[in-house]
């Protein structure tokens, strides 16, 4: 009787014994895997000045660009810290029943890196904040514009702003400047 | 000569069931001590925070160093006995550890999730909530770093030999990355020198990009 024929039992006796064993550190790897499954990653991609639907409302890019010429609340100039430029992203909504309100907005380099508006590094400059819901003392309109500010690094260009809401992860709009 | 060829009388079959019923103990017996073996390797290490430690990325001031969502170099350490951030005085009845660090994000803006510090008894002290601290709570932009200064409030007798630890989760730190950067060692008569210094140590409340 060969050795595989005489330890079958015991062979079969080990699965359950492996799956006892391995079966918490699988839970972990699968969990670890799973982690923050509704980041927002898949791109809605939007070219400029072009309108996406999007959760309820409708979007759209104008400008993306250097913020050059900023001030500070006395409109002296406002200097930014070394090494950092200032970019605005100018959005446009068509958002009628406020679907879009809780929305984040977001820069992007080539590389994939993400910056949130309104950093520290442009405090003490006079802007607005960003925001994908209408100015409180704004007139009812169609459409409303708000602006986005955000700082990169020196010699980073933006390749594209992102919008999500978190009821529409993982979608979200990819806004791509011209060329 | 031919020899006779050796002859066996057949086994019967109750020695053969013996011999059968005895490999059949023999290899359950083998898995009860493997079992009991594999019990007692869990058993021999009692603290399971240990097991599940963090992988240290160990460095010294100066040494550039990663978790994945920080860029970290701990740029130099001083102490002192009495320490003023903006307007406010702040006494100790330890010892003030200031710690200049220059710190980046990765790949996204965020905080610094965890910073803190380890004495060389493992007591971990976390950034003082007595004073407004620069980094603490500002939010870092990816590739853009910035300087500035972590304080710690620790007992005299363990500021003389201390790590700063950096991750990037401030509740669950088990088997992730940890950056850990070795302050220099001082003696007693150093920390001594600080408590005693009468003037007061001007803790640096902006940060910067430099």
């Amino acid at each position: 009787m060969s050795w595989w024929r005489r330890n079958w039992w015991g062979l079969l006796a080990l699965l359950p014994v492996l799956a006892l064993a391995l079966g918490q550190d699988a839970k972990e790897v699968r969990d670890r895997a799973r982690e923050n499954p509704t980041d927002p990653t898949v791109p809605i991609v939007t070219p400029l000045a072009s309108w996406v639907g999007y959760g309820g409302g409708e979007v759209r890019m104008l400008v993306l660009k250097e913020a050059t010429g900023l001030t500070g609340y006395g409109g002296e100039p406002f200097a930014l810290p070394g090494g950092v430029r200032a970019w605005r992203a100018t959005l446009e909504f068509r958002d009628p029943d406020e679907k879009l309100g809780g929305c984040q907005v977001f820069l992007l380099d080539g590389a994939g890196r993400r910056f949130e508006p309104d950093p520290a590094e442009l405090r003490g400059a006079k802007k607005s904040y960003g925001s994908c819901s209408p100015a409180f003392d704004a007139a009812p309109a169609p459409t409303f514009r708000n602006d986005f500010f955000f700082v990169m690094p020196s010699g980073t260009r933006p390749a594209a702003v992102g919008l999500s809401l978190a009821t529409q992860h993982p979608n979200y709009v990819r806004l791509v400047p011209a060329g | 000569m031919i020899e006779p060829r050796t002859h066996r009388a057949p086994r019967g079959r109750f020695v053969e069931g013996l011999a059968s019923l005895g490999s059949l103990a023999g290899a359950g017996l083998l898995i009860l001590v493997a079992l009991a073996v594999g019990s007692l390797i869990p058993a021999s290490d009692e603290n399971i925070e240990h097991r599940q430690r963090p992988y240290a990325v160990q460095g010294g001031v100066g040494d550039a160093r990663s978790t994945d969502k920080l860029d970290i170099r701990v740029a130099g350490v001083r102490g002192a006995g009495k320490i003023k951030d903006d307007d406010r005085t702040h006494d100790t009845g330890g010892v003030w550890i200031i710690v200049k660090v220059r710190v980046a994000t990765r790949t996204e803006a965020g905080l610094i999730p965890y910073a803190a510090a380890r004495d060389r008894h493992g007591r971990i002290y976390e950034l003082s909530s007595r004073i407004e601290q620069s980094l603490n709570g500002r939010m870092l932009q990816p590739g853009i770093p910035l300087t500035g200064e972590l304080v710690f409030e620790v007992p005299k007798d363990a500021a003389t030999d201390l790590t700063v630890l950096f991750a990037d989760n401030s509740l669950d730190r088990r088997m992730d990355r940890q950056v850990e950067i070795a302050l220099p060692t001082v003696d007693k008569a150093t920390v001594d020198r600080w408590l005693a210094d009468a003037a007061t140590t001007l803790i640096d409340t902006e940060v910067s990009t430099a």
